[in-house]
């Protein structure tokens, strides 16, 4: 974790308190409804279908067990006793009373939490790879590079009012887990001899434009990161189109000027900084990773420690699925499913943030990872304590040996709470899972993503699922439209859109639809080939016979 | 209108009755033609900086306009005059200026605020600067 400085703490008690007078100054009708809403959303705070909403901050990923035992409290004290794991490292509350918000905001700094720059806007959380730090193909430590632009974006008083929100997210391993090509702005960093890079992509996005980045810097010194990133976003908040909000993404204006006049600007604008005050020192970064408590590994090797012996299916199933390599031997990194049936994905009881807090404490060192993927990691854990850890989390319900198959579904809030939304999701999600309730099935299958949004803004990241769908809206009936082919970039091989099937389905047809697909898949693949490989080969045409010619449909 | 300017740190506010209030009058049409003594410049949000350079150079006085709150280009225009085009002269902001702009507004080198009444009251100048602490250097 990183450790907060004081100034850090004095930093989130002033934002609070401000905070708190914005909302009593409105409250007392001094500040206008139209001005509010703008500074409650640079704090996290919806105003949602049935009632405010407020998403919280877990700066790339990494989470305490203090922490989720905060937010265990909050989710009882402010709201319904239950949160929600959002597509982008983030939690999200329901129903906390407008009047109560400061307070809810209060006790989350006094953990060295808080909600700025959640919506808006603005810059938002950084993201990263879940496994930071202790991926086996890490090239470069992500984490203190992401606490440095945290620490950058944090009220930069210069793009706080961009064009539209932006989000950076950040990987240094080969096999992208973070999704760097579908953000505002990707940095894939990398190591030659001993020198850290940044591959600097620009202007990807899903939503209703999706576009795979371009690439606007193969090799940036690290030392030049802030100034650089300085450059693209004046850039940006300078010519990026204000008239219309859904052109207002910087991916639009890079399409616009195209790669090469873009990337003359952004020069044009970095020369003046390049080198200047902003210059990330080696220093600096040590400093930074120092702030990061170091996990006190006991460099076991796994020849070394009691094999783990059991008879038991359910447990090796889990394990092979769930438990990932670590670069530490004897330490494995495991994968905690939230996407259980009869629970909406990525949603948490109170209970269920105590039951991982217990076990991040007993576990590995009092910390835990939350993923795009809506689940959480225990990043260091002793392989021979795995099973012991596997018995509790069977008990806790949090055992689900799914990481990565058909039923570990991104899926955003939808039409149940989503203001936005033109079809639910969650009910969606819930008729998927339950035709691969069979497990031997979905092991069949393998690797799958299955991402589900209910409109087209993709918080459920639809556009880079293996199949991804899309609600929309018909004349007032909830309909779903397909597409297949989409990767986000963790198969190592790029980012990849999917396309669109054919006409979109109603709400009864979408799971056999499903269904129907991964059949067709599973008949035509060949040895060990991945769903969007077998497309690649078969095309789209069998596909689409499965889905729109089947007798069910 | 209400002047809201900085004085060793501090804000203060006096009323004033013109934009360029204590600077000359903004140049009507940008001529090609050298201009002698110092300038006053009013710069629309889509202005394109480089064009300007002479200009800025000799300006003691540029007028920025903020056509809503939410309109952020201002921010950036204001950087870059300081940081790219070292200008070091008065930077003025009128239109809809909000008083929890201010701030950030001061941060990225304006350094006076044109402002509506309801915006420019005791309780507002206590707002200015609450933070003891940034993560980011100032622009001015």
């Amino acid at each position: 974790m990183y450790q907060y400085s004081e100034q850090d703490q004095q930093f989130l008690q002033t934002r609070t308190e401000q905070f708190r007078q914005q909302t009593e100054r409105f409250l007392q009708g001094q500040l206008s409804a139209e001005e509010f809403q703008q500074l409650r959303l640079r704090n996290g705070l919806y105003i949602q279908r049935l009632a405010p909403m407020l998403r919280v901050a877990i700066p790339y990923g990494l989470v305490s067990a203090d922490q989720l035992r905060t937010l265990a409290k909050i989710s009882r004290d402010f709201d319904k006793g239950y949160a929600h794991f959002t597509t982008r490292q983030n939690i999200q509350f329901n129903w906390p009373k407008l009047e109560a918000v400061p307070d809810l905001l209060a006790s989350l700094a006094a953990c060295d939490m808080h909600a700025i720059q959640t919506s808006g806007s603005c810059i938002r959380n950084i993201t990263t790879d879940p496994l930071a730090g202790v991926a086996a193909d890490e090239q470069v430590d992500p984490r203190p590079y992401a606490e440095l632009m945290r620490q950058w974006s944090t009220l930069h008083p210069e793009f706080n009012w961009l064009p539209r929100k932006f989000k950076i997210a950040i990987t240094g391993a080969p096999h992208d887990r973070a999704a760097i090509e579908v953000h505002d702005i990707g940095l894939s960093a990398f190591n030659e001899q001993n020198n850290v890079f940044f591959r600097v992509v620009v202007g990807g996005g899903l939503g209703r434009t999706p576009m795979i980045g371009t690439t606007i810097h193969e090799r940036l010194p690290a030392k030049h990161l802030l100034t650089y990133l300085t450059a693209i976003l004046r850039v940006y908040n300078r010519l990026g189109r204000r008239d219309n909000k859904y052109k207002a993404r910087i991916k639009i204006l890079v399409k616009a000027m195209g790669e090469a006049r873009f990337r003359d600007a952004v020069d044009a604008a970095w020369q003046p900084i390049k080198g200047g005050p902003d210059t990330v020192s080696d220093e600096r970064i040590q400093d930074l990773m120092r702030h990061f408590s170091q996990p006190d590994y006991a460099f076991v090797n796994d020849a070394d420690q009691p094999a783990v012996i059991s008879s038991d299916g359910a447990f090796h199933l889990w394990r092979n699925r769930n438990v990932l390599p670590h670069k530490i031997p004897g330490y494995n990194a495991v994968h905690i499913s939230l996407k259980r049936p009869h629970t909406p994905p990525g949603d948490v009881s109170d209970a269920t943030l105590e039951d991982l807090a217990a076990l991040a404490d007993e576990y590995s060192f009092g910390e835990a990872r939350v993923t795009h993927e809506q689940n959480i990691i225990l990043a260091d854990v002793e392989t021979s304590r795995l099973f012991e850890l596997w018995r509790l989390l069977v008990s806790a319900d949090l055992a689900t040996p799914n990481r990565g198959l058909a039923s570990d579904m991104i899926c955003c809030p939808g039409g149940d709470y989503c203001s936005l939304a033109n079809a639910k999701s969650i009910p969606v999600a819930a008729e998927i899972t339950k035709i691969y309730e069979d497990r031997q099935q979905e092991q069949r299958l393998g690797p799958l993503s299955i991402n589900i949004s209910g409109c087209m803004n993709a918080c459920g990241h639809h556009h880079v699922g293996n199949i991804g769908i899309l609600g929309v809206d018909k004349k007032g009936e909830e309909f779903y439209q397909i597409s297949i082919g989409g990767d986000s970039g963790d198969t190592g091989n790029g980012a990849e859109l999917g396309k669109i099937l054919g006409p979109a389905l109603s709400r009864q047809h979408i799971a056999r639809a499903v269904l129907n697909l991964t059949q067709c898949y599973e008949s035509a693949r060949a040895e060990d080939e991945t769903f969007n490989q077998t497309l690649e080969r078969v095309g789209l045409a069998p596909f689409k016979t499965a889905v729109y010619e089947s007798e069910a449909i | 209108m209400n002047l809201i300017f900085i004085e060793n740190g501090k804000p203060l506010a006096k009323r004033i009755d013109t934009l360029w209030h204590g600077f000359e009058e903004p140049l009507a049409q940008v001529s090609q033609q050298p201009i002698s003594g110092s300038v006053t410049l009013q710069l629309l949000p889509d202005v394109e900086l480089e064009d300007l350079r002479e200009l800025i150079a000799q300006a003691s006085l540029v007028l920025l306009e903020l056509p809503t709150f939410t309109d952020g280009r201002v921010y950036s225009i204001a950087a870059a005059l300081r940081q790219h085009y070292q200008y070091t002269g008065c930077l003025r902001v009128f239109g809809d200026v909000r008083q929890d702009q201010i701030d950030d507004l001061h941060r990225c080198g304006i350094d006076s605020f044109v402002v509506e009444d309801s915006q420019s009251s005791d309780e507002t100048l206590t707002r200015f600067n609450a933070f003891g602490f940034r993560y980011q250097r100032p622009f001015g």
